[in-house]
């Protein structure tokens, strides 16, 4: 019996996505910013004219003359598609009756046609279903006339379908970090859209961020690139000297020989592409893609407990202080937040191994296996400098809040205490620590080398530190891009975040 | 006669004693396989062990960078390898020379130039496949060509390989490199496979270790099918095919590797561990806390700020080890040998391992450690004598040290290399009248820094490759990979040379001691300073674990008693 739905997604490779993400980013940047119809072909032009050079020179997708020229021959499709949909969108949603349904229309009419491309190769088939069916959620996310109003609001349920959809992708996927930063993209795009009740400078500004991001990153690369490689020594540099042929062959086959520009273009073009990593220089046969998805899950589950617990101690106790200002409580917490700071966490953490572990013999002294047992100390102690830092910021902005002409009219209307920080002085006492929370969450979330080492946590914090001593550039590298993706997209999100809590601040 | 053979390594002896008495030429498949009944003196001596829980948890000091034996190369791999593979000979548990292991016989033709090694049955990889004869020849040929095997001139032993090599991999950068196919290979190498259990290997000159070589990691047997089906992934545990006492279960990068028993392993009736866990704990204070806990059964280091505690258990080792530190001089700016020399004889290495490095190093005016199992004693080289010194300083023109450059003495970052080159610094102060600024520099760095001489003094290590001298000495001479003192000698080289291709073990010695006298007592490229020991803890109920010069242990003789 034939499958009903023989998609493989497991093939989808990173080449599939990273192309997927561009040209989705393209056509959502289409669908919500420019009116001019001129301007849009123009751009989408050389996008897709982008995709097909950049394309052409490496494998292609699957196997066959077909499938492997797609892109070439597919992009002029989505392009004229695009212009035609354009066109014809208004009619289009009229005659549906409404945009979601239009989508719902026109995901069942994309169906229909991958499964008739059944005879092409299976994960080509599979890139072809992902794109069209982004395709049609920027079908859903049009016009802009008709924006949602809420989060919950109605055409939040498209976005909310294809983030599902990535999802799905993702764990069916294991590799597919890629899909992971597609479906924090869909969110902004769909969070974006959402917070702003005009909906149109928001996102807007989301895409203007977006598009912006490869280059930061790229950026970030290359100047990560130069400083590695002008540190001295290298991959093949070890006590015992290789012989000097063995070295030779070793450093061609990591192109190391190459002139800088040439390894970084290739660098680029490989990440950029295909998102593929490269392998380690030390672990050999190890793929750094593989590295980091062994090692992330440690990091992030151990940075999202420290994040909660810094978050509910911090601005918990900064709020308490910054309302009871000069009380006990407000010194006490005050100079606890200042230890906090102060103390190293490498003192803290053995501290805490000391007392609870060998002493108490409550925890493992070190271990990552029993949940959440060795999960409680690491947490504490990477959460404290946070959490301290937090208390700090929250108690700032509350103290200057509260003296705010708003905060006394609404303790004129008689509105009480409680109520008060409730409605009128949280939002604004928590912009600071926003701010703060973006860098701090990607910093949190790639580890935390002292943490990791103290508790034997087998996270990337680590894992990046000897990277960098063991001169294995392209671990090194990958980690560099990680950070710097989740440090853009943390920072996009404190700015959307502003636009909630402060309407003042709104981009545009 | 008596004499002479007493003085040999004891494994030499084995293989002699086969030589003298049945005096076969090949290994006849129908001859009877040597002697294992020293492995009794290992069993436990009644059922007790039976009571204990049989599951090992060490830690491993770091995340093993490669299980596949061919390109593995450091201590971390080679405990694991131990485990999960096993060569043609194997380890004794406690003097580590070489006893069967994949072979169960082996003859040496009478001027040490053909070892004929005959393949137990029953030797099986953990699939069920038969190690055969053409799986070591393979193996052997795989890592030879593969630039990721810095060992593969261990296989230089090995009559042709050397020249095979090196098409593959041409010292002249003009030369296309060749593609060698096993075919190839097996044509110019010394290697013939006689029936697929007999293996004769020819070697381009007598070599007195080759028995222990064939238990080194490189030389270990892999599944070749297994190796081409899954490429750089066949060590991952759902592909892992060995042939070890032990085979992989899991494998959690940076955390732990998990072993069990190898039910198809030919001796598995003597393994009593049922699970081993390797951690990759790399912070030796954190691994120290776990053993205290009783989290951990065995530890390969022990903190200094510890060293007092630990040393009032009976848990803490500490054995020598097949390891030296000793200063590197720039001999190309410190040319004058009168002034090194001088700079030795003012270094007091008593004090140095007494109050410095306190963990029982053993203080050394040599360079090699003694290898009781090679039947080499290093010359006892020249005591401290800061008289002396200073005569030779003033001799030099520097009387109290006046005008004499400020040198620089380099030391990767490091707490404990800092605090000896502090002190000698402090001697050669005192003594000579000289300062030295220190420079510590980050592991790559200073590698870079010493590879290209760009230093004065340089604080080094050493730790032997397999048990014999030349692993030592063969690094002094001229132009050698790790020399890196632009020091050059002919004597000496004529020295290694010689005793390179000297078939009598006694001459050889002799030409070995000869040569690291040159170094240590007359030339002085290199300051010896103290010879490594092993030290760490282990649980006193792990039976069939000993202190080895080489900080190896053979997993298969190891079992708990109940406490």
């Amino acid at each position: 019996m034939r499958k009903l739905f023989p998609y493989n997604f497991a093939e989808l490779g990173w080449a599939e996505f990273g192309w997927i993400f561009l040209a989705f980013g393209g056509l959502s940047l289409l669908a919500v910013g420019w009116q001019k119809r001129t301007i849009k072909a123009l751009v989408f032009a050389v996008v897709v004219a982008l995709f097909g050079w950049l394309r052409s020179g490496s494998e292609g997708i699957g196997e066959g003359p077909w499938n492997r020229w797609a892109p070439i021959w597919f992009s002029p499709l989505l392009a004229i598609a695009v212009v035609m949909l354009d066109r014809v969108r208004a009619p289009l949603v009229r005659a549906a009756g409404s945009g979601t349904r239009l989508g719902f229309a026109w995901t069942g009419a994309l169906l229909v046609w991958t499964v008739a491309l059944r005879p092409f190769d299976a994960s080509f088939s599979a890139w072809v279903l992902t794109t069209t069916l982004l395709f049609a959620l920027v079908c859903l996310l049009q016009p802009p006339e008709c924006a949602p109003r809420s989060l919950l609001g109605r055409r939040g349920i498209a976005p909310g379908i294809a983030v599902v959809f990535l999802a799905f992708c993702y764990f069916a996927n294991p590799a597919g970090v890629g899909v992971f930063g597609g479906v924090v993209m869909v969110l902004l795009v769909w969070l974006g859209y959402a917070v702003n009740e005009q909906g149109q400078a928001m996102r807007r500004y989301v895409m203007r961020r977006l598009l912006e991001a490869p280059f930061v990153i790229a950026v970030v690369v290359v100047l990560s690139f130069v400083i590695m490689r002008a540190a001295p020594g290298g991959p093949f540099d070890k006590e015992k000297p290789l012989p000097p042929e063995i070295k030779a062959a070793l450093r061609a086959k990591y192109l190391l020989d190459e002139p800088l520009p040439v390894q970084i273009k290739a660098y680029l073009v490989d990440v950029g592409w295909s998102g593929d990593l490269g392998t380690s220089m030390k672990y050999v046969g190890k793929e750094v893609n593989e590295i980091i998805a062994t090692h992330v899950k440690p990091s992030y589950q151990l940075g999202a407990a420290a994040l909660a617990l810094a978050l509910i101690i911090g601005v918990g106790a900064g709020l308490i202080a910054g309302i009871k200002q000069n009380s006990l409580f407000d010194y006490f917490s005050m100079t606890a937040a200042m230890l906090g700071l102060a103390l190293p966490t490498f003192v803290v953490g053995s501290f805490l191994v000391l007392l609870f572990s060998m002493r108490l013999d409550w925890f493992n002294v070190s271990g990552w296996d029993d949940f959440p047992r060795d999960l409680i100390l690491p947490a504490v102690t990477l959460s404290l400098p946070f959490a301290a830092r937090l208390a700090r910021l929250t108690r700032a902005g509350m103290l200057e809040i509260v003296t705010q002409d708003y905060v006394r009219t609404a303790r004129a209307k008689g509105l009480s205490e409680p109520m008060i920080v409730m409605r009128h002085t949280l939002k604004g006492t928590l912009l600071p620590v926003i701010s703060f929370l973006g860098p701090a969450v990607a910093q949190l979330l790639t580890g935390s080398l002292v943490v990791e080492k103290i508790f034997g946590v087998p996270g990337l914090g680590t894992e990046f530190v000897q990277a960098a001593l063991n001169r294995d550039y392209t671990v090194a590298m990958g980690l560099v891009v990680l950070f710097g993706v989740l440090l853009v997209v943390f920072n996009l999100i404190v700015d959307i975040a502003y636009g909630f809590l402060d309407p003042r601040i709104r981009h545009g | 006669m008596r004499k002479w053979r007493l003085s040999l390594g004891l494994f030499v002896l084995i293989a002699l004693a086969v030589t003298w008495l049945a005096v076969p030429t090949t290994a006849d498949e129908e001859l009877p396989a040597f002697d294992t009944s020293w492995k009794a003196e290992f069993l436990p001596e009644d059922d007790g062990w039976k009571k204990a829980k049989q599951e090992l948890i060490f830690n491993n000091g770091a995340e093993p960078e490669t299980l596949d034996p061919a390109i593995m190369t450091g201590v971390t791999e080679h405990t694991l390898a131990l485990a999960l593979f096993e060569g043609l000979t194997s380890h004794h548990p406690e003097t580590l020379e070489p006893k069967p292991g994949v072979a169960d016989r082996w003859d040496i033709s009478k001027d040490g130039i053909v070892y004929t090694f005959r393949l137990r049955k029953g030797a099986t990889f953990t699939n069920g496949v038969p190690v055969t004869a053409k799986d070591f020849a393979w193996s052997w040929y795989r890592a030879i060509v593969n630039p990721d095997c810095d060992y593969a001139y261990l296989f230089f032993y090995i009559k042709g390989v050397e020249s095979v090599y090196y098409s593959v991999f041409p010292k002249d950068k003009e030369q296309t490199p060749e593609k060698v196919t096993y075919e190839q290979f097996m044509k110019t190498a010394g290697l013939e496979i006689v029936s697929p259990r007999v293996l004769k290997v020819t070697l381009a000159s007598p070599c007195a270790y080759f028995l222990d070589l064939a238990s080194f990691e490189t030389y270990m047997p892999v599944h070749k099918a297994t190796v081409e089906k899954h490429g750089d992934r066949w060590t991952m545990p759902e592909n892992f095919v060995g042939n070890g006492p032990f085979t992989l279960q899991e494998w959690s990068a940076r955390k732990q590797i998990v072993m069990v028993p190898n039910e198809r392993y030919w001796d598995r009736a003597i393994v009593k561990l049922k699970k081993i866990t390797a951690l990759a704990v790399d912070d030796i204070d954190v691994a120290y806390n776990k053993f205290t806990k009783g989290e951990v059964h065995w530890i390969r280091q022990v903190p200094i700020a510890k060293l007092d505690e630990a040393k009032q258990t009976p848990e803490y080792f500490v054995a020598p080890y097949l390891g030296s530190y000793f200063y590197r001089f720039n001999t190309e700016k410190l040319k004058d040998k009168n002034i090194r020399k001088a700079l030795s004889l003012a270094v007091d290495r008593e004090s140095i391992t007494r109050d410095v490095t306190r963990a029982g190093q053993i203080p050394a005016t040599w360079f090699c450690p003694s290898i009781p199992s090679a039947g080499y004693e290093p010359p006892k080289g020249l005591a401290y004598n800061p008289d002396e010194a200073r005569r030779l300083m003033a001799a030099a023109g520097y009387p109290e040290g006046k005008g004499f450059p400020r040198l620089e003495l380099l030391y990767n970052t490091n707490e404990d290399h800092k605090k000896v080159a502090e002190r000698i610094g402090q001697m050669w102060q005192e003594t000579l009248g000289i300062s030295v600024a220190l420079r510590n520099a980050e592991w790559k760095v200073y590698l870079k820094t010493v590879e290209s001489l760009d230093y004065d003094i340089a604080r080094a290590g050493w730790i032997g490759d397999y048990g014999d001298p030349m692993t030592f000495l063969d690094m002094w001479v001229t132009g050698a990979g790790n020399n890196n003192t632009g020091w050059s000698n002919k004597k000496y080289d004529d020295l290694i040379m010689k005793a390179r291709f000297e078939g009598d073990l006694k001459k050889r010695r002799e030409y070995l001691q000869a040569a690291e006298r040159i170094v240590i007592e007359d030339e002085f490229p290199i300051l010896p300073i103290y010879i490594y020991v092993n030290k760490g803890m282990r649980k006193e109920n792990l039976f069939g674990w000993f202190e080895t010069v080489r900080d190896l242990h053979p997993f298969q003789y190891m079992y708990f008693e109940a406490e």
